[in-house]
């Protein structure tokens, strides 16, 4: 067993939108199954289009042509809440974000995940109001618009604050454990 | 049930978005509701301005971009938020309101319920 290198899948996502999906369409980029990816439960594919985006760029970062396997090792087809749900039950959701986790946004109505992102740096942190500790942190997502606001349809680059006292976690799937024989060079 | 929310155009080139212009996007939806129970709560504007500015204040904590703006529910759960903030602020301020002011406005509330 091993695990996997976070960089690998924040570099090229950092690539894929600089290069050619920044302000594009999510849903153009984002198929509900990963291009390569072969899913026989009709479920992998109902991941919401934020999820989708995660879903495509981690699947194709580990993936090994020698073997057409990818090595991503969060399942297909989650929401934002269920994503928080398997992130839960293994314990690797957290608090405070690290470069390559998956963000996840908690709406202030429902307490429920409404969205997910990639967390590509953080940097900084604090306290607003004595009350409430936030992260700024830069990330990519699909699904949202330039002011980050929800379901806007689009992939890009922003600079967002995460707060873990209104409820924002982290789903840290490095720490996820890889059979070695999925692996191809980009073991951490 | 969903609102009627004009198309956003993504920026021009390779601009990263900020998350804080959000604000500026719900606010517009919730501003009048906010001066209208401000209007209700007094009748002395600098202490008005106070209270518009304490609900703008608490959007900008809340994080805008947790409202989904196409949500009529999500938007009245904001309205409400921000008024029962605007309440006890100006209750803690010692303003003196009327039976109608302590609670969240009339049309909120049939509307959320």
């Amino acid at each position: 067993m091993a695990r996997l290198s976070p960089q690998v899948l924040v570099q090229m996502a950092r690539n894929a939108v600089q290069q050619e999906l920044n302000w594009k369409p999510t849903a153009q980029h984002a198929p509900p199954i990963p291009t390569g990816a072969t899913a026989d439960n009709p479920a992998a594919a109902l991941a919401p289009l934020d999820v989708r985006l995660l879903q495509q760029l981690g699947f194709r970062a580990y993936y090994d042509e020698s073997v057409a396997k990818s090595s991503w090792p969060v399942p297909l087809g989650l929401s934002p809440q269920t994503l928080s749900v398997f992130g839960a039950e293994r314990g690797i959701l957290y608090e405070s974000p690290m470069s390559g986790d998956i963000l996840l946004q908690r709406s202030f109505r429902t307490r429920e995940f409404i969205h997910a992102g990639l967390v590509t740096s953080v940097n900084g942190n604090g306290l607003i109001d004595d009350r409430i500790f936030y992260y700024d942190l830069s990330s990519i997502e699909g699904d949202t618009d330039h002011r980050g606001l929800l379901y806007r349809g689009y992939t890009g680059k922003l600079r967002r604050r995460m707060s873990p006292t209104q409820g924002d976690r982290f789903l840290r799937w490095a720490e996820l454990e890889v059979l070695d024989e999925c692996l191809s060079s980009m073991v951490a | 049930m969903r609102t009627n929310e004009a198309f956003t155009p993504p920026p021009e080139g390779g601009a990263t978005g900020d998350v804080h212009n959000a604000y500026i996007r719900v606010w517009r939806h919730v501003k009048t509701s906010v001066e209208i129970y401000a209007r209700q709560l007094t009748t002395d504007r600098d202490v008005r301005d106070d209270l518009i500015q304490e609900a703008s204040q608490r959007l900008w904590m809340e994080e805008a971009s947790r409202c989904d703006i196409r949500s009529r529910e999500d938007l009245l759960y904001f309205k409400a938020t921000l008024t029962d903030h605007m309440r006890k602020k100006a209750k803690s301020k010692g303003i003196a309101m009327d039976d109608a002011s302590y609670r969240v406005p009339d049309d909120l509330r049939k509307q959320l319920s």
